[in-house]
């Protein structure tokens, strides 16, 4: 998937959570105080990620998360780091 | 003390998805209780029942709030925003609205799926986010306070079948005490599922066999247990110095209720209907209306064998043969049995029968009625007289809970 398309998944993902359905939600929205998503949204939004990413998220990876843009910084970064370490398996093997 | 006016209702009923609808098929004779599907029955080895499902009007819970709430709270909700609209949106402090909710099974649904999905399936699913939210009992009030912005308290009552009503004598109070300026009443339930029904079926409660016409037949020879249904009502109570001041129409007050136990059984009434017989007389006290100015009552009436016994003798106790008289309706004939969610939509039915001057009818009364249970029931609609003043709604419930609430006319 490219970063558009994860932008446009996570984008996706947090309209769907967020009960005002007239706010535009951007990659530079900040979720608690643009968009009021509650902690519960946020669980939510980060269970859907993991179900579709196959990623791991952790609490301090929520409580770092600001804006839109951050969550998809991280998702990438867990995708990368994971084919890194597939690759370098490989590579060991 | 104030008194207690009702401003407004709505409701998602097996009859109808608002309370226009319900009322209107309720007296044109329709029925909710369909057969439960053959596949579920084959699947699960249920017995052959009929079951009452609700109908709700889709647009008034968008799909987004939906996905968070439990069936028995986007009924509830959906059955208040209805309910507070009817009474014209009233402009009221937050700090001055309560709720009330009554619910016998609450989130059982999606505790039931949760476990499923979790604990059971071979292929483990997680448990959403979500899932506590939706199965805590208080989550109905919680969403419902949320949707209208009331500050005030946010009460749940759990009493199964007496909830409703129960949870509309303590309504009353919050009015009576000054505790609140309006008041959002709800009942709800949403608990149709093949193990609730294997439940209620091992306890010999449902009616089993009967054709969907004649499956819930209160005070029939031939009845033979309930309709599990499905469902929600909101009254909005309003104190009548509140209610005058922005010229609401008020449709009804509460004037009087009654709530006891019997300290008896956990599933059969006391015999004598003693506990029923005080919740009734205890809400006429409080009321200060006499026995014989009651013109009109809607009854508990399952349609069980002992629990309409019970209640005749409890009505035979306190209005001695006046309770062969007075032109009674048993509308779970109708609507099935919305257990949590009944005595909302009873006491409903109640104020608009005051309100309209037309007593509902009891579908099944068409049949032989129990020589022992001779209630004045019929199976049309019919007029009540111009005189008539009150009403009385019952609910009783597994535990030996009975509450009675004491309607009066405002027109």
């Amino acid at each position: 998937m490219s970063t558009e398309n994860v932008s446009d998944f996570v984008i996706g993902l947090v309209e769907r959570e967020m009960e005002d359905e007239s706010r535009v939600v951007t990659l530079d929205s900040r979720l608690r105080d643009d968009l009021e998503v509650d902690s519960l949204s946020m669980a939510v939004i980060a269970v859907d990620m993991e179900d579709r990413f196959g990623i791991r998220l952790d609490l301090a990876d929520l409580i770092r998360i600001e804006t839109v843009r951050d969550v998809v910084s991280i998702v990438e970064a867990r995708r990368a780091g994971r084919s890194e370490h597939v690759s370098a398996t490989d590579d060991a093997g | 003390m104030t008194g207690v006016a009702i401003t407004g209702f709505g409701a998602c009923t097996p009859l109808g998805s608002s309370m226009g609808s319900s009322w209107a098929h309720l007296l044109a004779g329709a029925s909710g209780h369909r057969p439960l599907a053959a596949d579920v029955r084959a699947r699960f080895a249920l017995p052959e029942i009929s079951v009452a499902r609700a109908t709700h009007d889709e647009s008034r819970v968008t799909s987004r709030r939906a996905r968070r709430m439990d069936r028995a709270t986007l009924l509830g909700v959906a059955s208040a925003r209805e309910a507070w609209e009817h009474a014209g949106a009233p402009e009221v402090p937050g700090e001055r609205i309560a709720v009330v909710v009554g619910s016998g099974l609450g989130g059982l649904t999606t505790t039931l799926e949760t476990v499923e999905s979790f604990y059971f399936a071979e292929q483990r699913h997680r448990v959403h986010p979500t899932a506590i939210p939706m199965i805590m009992p208080n989550a109905t009030a919680a969403a419902i306070a949320i949707d209208r912005s009331a500050r005030g308290p946010a009460t749940t009552v759990a009493s199964a079948c007496a909830s409703g009503t129960e949870a509309l004598s303590a309504a009353f109070d919050l009015v009576r005490l000054d505790r609140a300026d309006a008041v959002i009443v709800c009942g709800t339930e949403a608990g149709i599922h093949p193990t609730s029904i294997a439940g209620f079926a091992a306890m010999n409660a449902l009616s089993v066999g009967a054709s969907p016409g004649r499956a819930s037949a209160p005070f029939a020879l031939d009845r033979s247990g309930l309709v599990l249904g499905e469902g929600a009502a909101t009254l909005i109570l309003e104190s009548e110095t509140h209610a005058r001041a922005r010229d609401a129409t008020v449709y009804g007050r509460v004037l009087g209720a009654g709530v006891t136990g019997d300290a008896h059984s956990v599933v059969a009434p006391a015999p004598g209907g003693e506990g029923a017989l005080r919740a009734m007389a205890d809400a006429l006290t409080v009321s200060g209306v006499e026995p014989a100015d009651i013109a009109h009552i809607n009854a508990h009436a399952t349609g069980t064998t002992l629990g309409d016994l019970s209640e005749y003798r409890a009505l035979r106790g306190l209005f001695d043969a006046e309770a062969d008289a007075i032109p009674l309706s048993a509308t779970k004939a109708s609507t099935g049995h919305l257990l949590g969610a009944t005595g909302v939509l009873e006491a409903a039915f109640v104020v608009l029968a005051l309100w309209t001057r037309t007593v509902p009818p009891t579908i099944t009364a068409t049949g032989v009625q129990d020589p022992d249970l001779p209630v004045n029931i019929a199976p049309q609609p019919r007029p009540l007289a111009d005189h008539s003043r009150y009403a009385l709604t019952n609910s009783f419930g597994f535990g030996g809970h009975n509450a009675s609430v004491l309607i009066g006319a405002s027109r």
